[in-house]
């Protein structure tokens, strides 16, 4: 299979519920396995349509992990962007020895908190504007942010 | 803070119902302890101001003389249109920042006051505690509702700072400083602290929670150490006492009056009032943040209240966040 082919696929597949699609022919075999917010469990990484795998016939599939350059990325169509609504710091904890608020692969409703963004001690708490899955949280904690800048990714189903 | 507790147990059980008398007999069997450590209680909270009358036969009671502290003792002669025209007082509450958001949440009008005499969780910057003794300070919420972005509200917390430094300097006679961003100090000593916490929808601010703690009677000696070098009351710099009944109305006045400026002049004007109490620029200062610390020359704050720091290559870095210690 080209990369031609393989980008047919991709979009066919972009636009399907297929879980898991397997074909071989003369040059190989071809694995794809996808999985999605809505059929994860909490806990589970969720893995973008964007990264799909392609594994070779008998090895088990890796689990897909987030790559640090996922930032990079440009986030497809269901994948949307919380930006900072102001210049500040960012905490993704309430306080220090605290949990964080939200993980990669945690479900998140509308409403929910996110992180809290400092400026002069005001504190402003994020709440996710819409309900999905956080795919990646693209700033540490600590982390000076500005207006505007991209938080979090959510994949909303 | 065992004794601590004992003490505000003794206040609350003396301070109800107002001007009846309390057995030491009754205080004791009520909070387990012994009639002689009763007394030795009540002569220590005397000796720190408490207004407590002795009768032989009757039991202890709290003055009359002692000023009330509720709704309308702080609404009486009440003048302001916004700030504290309703007031939601509570003997204790965890903090009032988190009621504030309860009732922010219900829809509750801009100028909301909340207020109680003691906090059991008083809350600091990133869930650091604020010390909340019954009895003698003041630790009140307004809820604000201004119609602006998040990004528009830079800077808003300077508001805060220079409307409770104006408070405390009526009432202090001495100088009031501010240390950045918002904490108030009387002779390097801090008197109050402010949190705000804003919740925005869509980057537009829903309402913005002023949480504010100030030592107005407090002996700062009861604070367990370290706080008890660093902190410091109204009474405990100036000798005076003060009504904390009438620190409020003076409270809301400010806010209010600061508030009105900033909405129809903008952040400029707060920044240059903030300016006359900020007493660090020009010195060396650090500032620690989440996982660093940086040293400089504090050069100020910029338009936006962010703190200016030229640091020993001689670059100025713009500080958005962090804890401002003086000296090197």
């Amino acid at each position: 299979m080209n990369i031609k082919e393989l980008k047919a696929l991709y979009r066919f597949l972009r636009n399907t519920d297929i879980v898991e699609l397997e074909s071989e022919d003369s040059e190989g075999r071809l694995k794809i396995k996808r999985r999605f917010p809505a059929g994860s469990e909490g806990g589970a990484t969720h893995v973008p349509v964007s990264e799909l795998t392609l594994v070779p016939a008998s090895v088990p599939a890796p689990a897909p992990v987030e790559t640090a350059d996922s930032s990079e990325t440009k986030p497809a169509k269901n994948i949307k962007t919380v930006t900072s609504p102001m210049v500040g710091t960012f905490y993704g904890a309430p306080a220090p020895d605290s949990d964080a608020y939200v993980e990669v692969g945690r479900r998140v409703s509308k409403g929910q908190p996110l992180c809290i963004i400092e400026a002069m001690k005001l504190m402003n708490e994020v709440e996710s504007e819409f309900s999905g899955v956080i795919t990646s949280i693209l700033v540490e904690n600590g982390q000076p942010v500005e207006y505007g800048e991209p938080l979090f990714y959510i994949e909303v189903s | 803070m065992a004794a601590q507790k004992t003490d505000e147990e003794i206040l609350r059980r003396l301070g109800s119902p107002r001007g009846s008398f309390t057995s030491g007999q009754s205080l004791a069997e009520g909070l387990g302890i012994s009639r002689t450590a009763v007394w030795k209680r009540i002569r220590g909270l005397k000796e720190r101001g408490f207004a407590i009358e002795a009768e032989p036969s009757k039991g202890y009671r709290l003055s009359s003389a002692m000023e009330p502290f509720n709704e309308l003792s702080i609404s009486a002669g009440l003048s302001t249109k916004l700030i504290g025209r309703r007031i939601h007082f509570f003997n204790s509450l965890s903090s009032t920042n988190n009621m504030a958001l309860e009732l922010a949440r219900k829809g509750h009008p801009e100028g909301s006051l909340i207020i109680c005499d003691t906090q059991t969780n008083g809350r600091g910057r990133l869930g650091r505690e604020w010390s909340s003794p019954m009895g003698v300070n003041l630790y009140a919420s307004v809820i604000l509702r201004p119609k602006a972005t998040a990004h528009e509200l830079q800077g808003f917390t300077l508001l805060g700072a220079v409307a409770v430094a104006e408070a405390v300097a009526r009432f202090s006679k001495k100088p009031v400083a501010v240390k950045w961003p918002n904490d108030i100090l009387l002779g390097s000593k801090k008197v109050a602290g402010i949190l705000m916490e804003m919740y925005t929808e869509a980057e537009m601010a829903k309402f913005v929670i002023v949480g504010i703690g100030v030592n107005i009677n407090m002996d700062p000696l009861l604070l367990p150490a370290p706080l008890n070098r660093e902190a410091t009351s109204i009474k405990s710099a100036s000798g005076l006492d003060v009504s904390r009944a009438e620190f409020t109305r003076t409270l809301c006045h400010t806010l209010e009056s600061w508030y009105n400026i900033f909405l129809n002049k903008g952040l400029s004007a707060i920044i240059d009032a903030w300016r006359g109490y900020f007493t660090a620029e020009g010195h060396t200062v650090r500032v620690r943040s989440h996982n660093k610390t940086i040293k400089g020359i504090c050069m100020g704050v910029d338009h936006s209240g962010a703190l200016l720091l030229r640091d020993s290559t001689g670059v100025t870095q713009k500080i958005l966040s962090g804890d401002l210690i003086r000296g090197a």
